[in-house]
């Protein structure tokens, strides 16, 4: 491994994560650990669906009235309804519901009886949201990981090993990155998370893990997931859309 | 192809939710956003906030041989707005020391050359054969301030003012210019104007135009002005991904009172021997034309080179040709080292004289002033720059030129063309500049 990297590791999100520095300055690495921390723990709580008061509670508990959000909370939920229309109703925060939800800026309706998960959203945004916090402090090269959630920027490559699902903890590959995200979906780790919404199975017979490279790990993660759902189109899905992607069965 | 145009469609639609989301792109453009293709590197900007106070601090140390010498500190603050306004304030002053040609020739063994006392005071006691010079002292505080704001989504005006304060000079400047791009940001039209307008009020009065040197009482008043008016068209160009190319066309129109009230036209007898000094006779106006063409080559992200080429032209009968050419590279994320070479050459006003010979009738313009001269220079330079962990960019400078002329003139007469009338200049540049952003220095989490 480089010696002249900073490695701080932590979890949040139900995740490992980490995030690496091109630099040796441990006081430095510090400051930008305790603020991916900060930012981590806050999108966390913020998004939580299983705390109580959060925002997402507060919708799923709405029992069928509007509910006015935050604009952060307006922004998830716009690329929510974007990545529903752009997946023809396959990539859905509310499993089968989006269609029949209410959302007109600041205020979101469900219908009764459903919920909306932000999950599929929060940890990819919070690679970026991350990221772009601590380049804004300092221009030192930096990746953040969340669990698999990978957004890098400034002048270094890194090199980014893909675990191999039939194999855990064994690297398939190595991929090398510069500046963008990475996000990885699959069926290995929690078998079926992901739900067909059109059919409320979970994806099958597709590959067990997708990875994609793409300009963010928001974008990325919108087509891993999106590829997963395709189930067994998944590489040819990928493929017609020229993305960078590693699919392994 | 349709079905390609439908998948770029669905890349572009994903690419621009995902920047929304991140607040890369305001909600309100995200619609216009245009993806790049998909094989050239997407640069992000992952900062989506514009609001920031930059500082700027330098300080700049010019040395000829045995001239002049001027200290230069500088400091300025640029404040960008979140809504891509921004302001700037510059300050600037400069001490300037040392000696400076007169514009009389040399004493010789027959005749001394007008002993002189100078625009800010000393005496200088010019040997046989070697250009006389005068001691000068002065400072000159400078402010500029300049504010920019977009004008609708494809232009930029910046509006400008300046103010330049010597003990005997005072300049007044505003200036305007409107940047406009087209052709997707590939193209961008440059349009300004630049009046400005300046007082002079010389030590010990106002000279007459071939007024006889020291000659009491001969003054017209004391102060005198003139005004200029610049221009600007500009065009820059990105030829292709690795090419950007810039042109400038720069006329610039000054009237009023355009002599140097310090130089000094020797008046000889026939066989150059220097008898008495006349004060220099400039035309009242003058129009210049400016044309600068440069390229910027990205050889690779870390290589860049640079070809400047300006022609300059006037109704004074100057042509002046300046080649630069600068090679920038970046061998550490944050670091950069640039040398660069700049060649000039400058041919003489038509109203040059090196003296003047008595009996003869005076041309309708004079002036000895070096500067109006032809004038060969070469430039050795190195620019190297760090930046540090918190933003902050500490750059130095330095550099080394040479400037040679004619010698030995054909116009020179008799005994003077054996002297060196045109001695080499050698002169060093150092500067030292740091620019900082205070938030990023100081911020605690």
């Amino acid at each position: 491994m480089d010696e002249n990297i900073i490695r701080h590791r932590f979890q949040a999100m139900g995740c490992p994560c980490e995030i690496l520095l091109d630099s040796t300055d441990s006081a430095l690495g510090d400051m930008q650990l305790e603020m991916a921390l900060q930012e981590a723990r806050r999108i966390e709580e913020k998004f939580s669906r299983f705390r109580q008061g959060t925002i997402v509670d507060r919708i799923n508990k709405s029992d069928g009235k509007p509910v006015e959000v935050d604009e952060e909370t307006a922004a998830i939920l716009d690329y929510a309804a974007e990545c529903y229309e752009m997946s023809n109703g396959l990539f859905d925060i509310t499993r089968r519901a989006w269609d029949k939800v209410k959302w007109k800026r600041p205020y979101i309706q469900l219908p009764r009886g459903f919920e909306i998960d932000f999950g599929g959203i929060c940890k990819e945004f919070a690679a970026d949201r991350i990221l772009s916090l601590l380049m804004k402090r300092y221009c030192v090269a930096t990746l953040v990981n969340l669990g698999g959630d990978i957004a890098v920027a400034g002048e270094r490559l890194w090199s980014v090993g893909i675990e191999d699902p039939a194999h855990p903890g064994e690297i398939v590959r190595t991929i090398h990155l510069h500046e963008g995200g990475v996000a990885t979906s699959g069926t290995t780790k929690r078998p079926g998370h992901i739900l067909n919404p059109k059919t409320g199975q979970p994806a099958t017979a597709g590959p067990r893990s997708v990875t994609i490279a793409a300009r963010t790990c928001t974008e990325a993660g919108f087509w891993s997931t999106l590829a997963i759902l395709h189930g067994a189109g998944a590489e040819a899905f990928l493929k017609e859309q020229s993305l960078e992607y590693w699919c392994y069965r | 192809m349709a079905a390609t145009d439908k998948k770029n469609e669905l890349r572009r639609r994903a690419m621009t939710a995902a920047a929304t989301l991140l607040g890369l792109v305001p909600a309100a453009q995200a619609g216009k956003f245009t993806a790049p293709n998909s094989d050239q590197q997407p640069n992000l900007d992952l900062t989506p906030s514009n609001d920031r106070w930059t500082w700027d601090s330098s300080f700049l140390q010019y040395n000829e041989n045995d001239r002049i010498a001027v200290s230069e500190p500088q400091v300025g603050v640029r404040r960008d707005f979140d809504d891509a306004r921004a302001m700037t304030i510059l300050a600037t002053v400069d001490v300037i020391s040392g000696s400076t040609p007169l514009g009389t020739l040399p004493a010789t063994a027959n005749a001394s050359a007008a002993t002189v006392t100078s625009a800010s005071g000393r005496a200088s006691n010019p040997g046989i054969g070697s250009v006389p010079t005068s001691h000068m002292a002065d400072t000159r505080l400078g402010l500029n301030g300049s504010y920019e704001r977009p004008v609708g989504t494809d232009s930029k005006e910046i509006v400008g003012a300046e103010v330049g304060k010597e003990h005997d000079f005072l300049s007044l400047g505003a200036n305007y210019t409107l940047n406009r791009d087209f052709n997707e940001k590939n193209t961008t039209l440059s349009l300004g104007v630049s009046p400005e307008y300046d007082f002079v009020r010389p030590n010990g009065g106002l000279p007459f135009a071939y007024g006889t040197y020291q000659a009491p009482g001969e003054f017209q008043g004391t102060q005198k002005s003139k005004y200029l008016m610049g221009g600007l068209l500009g065009l820059t160009q990105v030829i292709n991904q690795r090419t950007l190319m810039q042109f400038n066309y720069s006329p610039t129109y000054e009237n009023g009172y355009l002599n140097d009230p310090y130089k000094l036209v020797s008046v000889t007898d026939a066989n150059g021997n220097p008898l008495y000094a006349v004060h220099e006779n400039r035309p009242g106006s003058r129009l210049e034309h400016s044309f600068y063409w440069l390229t910027r080559y990205n050889y690779t992200s870390q290589d860049v080179f640079s070809l400047g080429l300006r022609y300059f032209t006037d109704n004074w009968g100057i042509r002046s040709e300046t080649l630069d050419f600068g090679y920038r590279r970046q061998y550490h994320p944050r670091r950069f080292v640039e040398p660069h070479v700049r060649y000039y050459h400058q041919s003489a006003a038509d109203f040059y004289r090196v003296g003047l010979v008595q009996g003869q009738v005076f041309p309708n313009f004079a002036s000895a002033d070096y500067r109006l001269n032809s004038i060969d220079g070469v430039t050795f330079g190195l620019r190297m720059g760090w930046t540090m962990l918190n933003g902050s960019e500490l750059i130095l400078r330095a550099e080394y030129y040479a400037q040679t002329g004619e010698s030995h003139p054909d116009s020179a007469i008799g005994i003077q063309r054996t002297y060196d009338l045109f001695p080499t200049l050698g002169a060093t540049i150092f500067q030292i500049e740091y620019r900082f952003e205070p938030s990023k220095i100081w911020t605690k989490t």
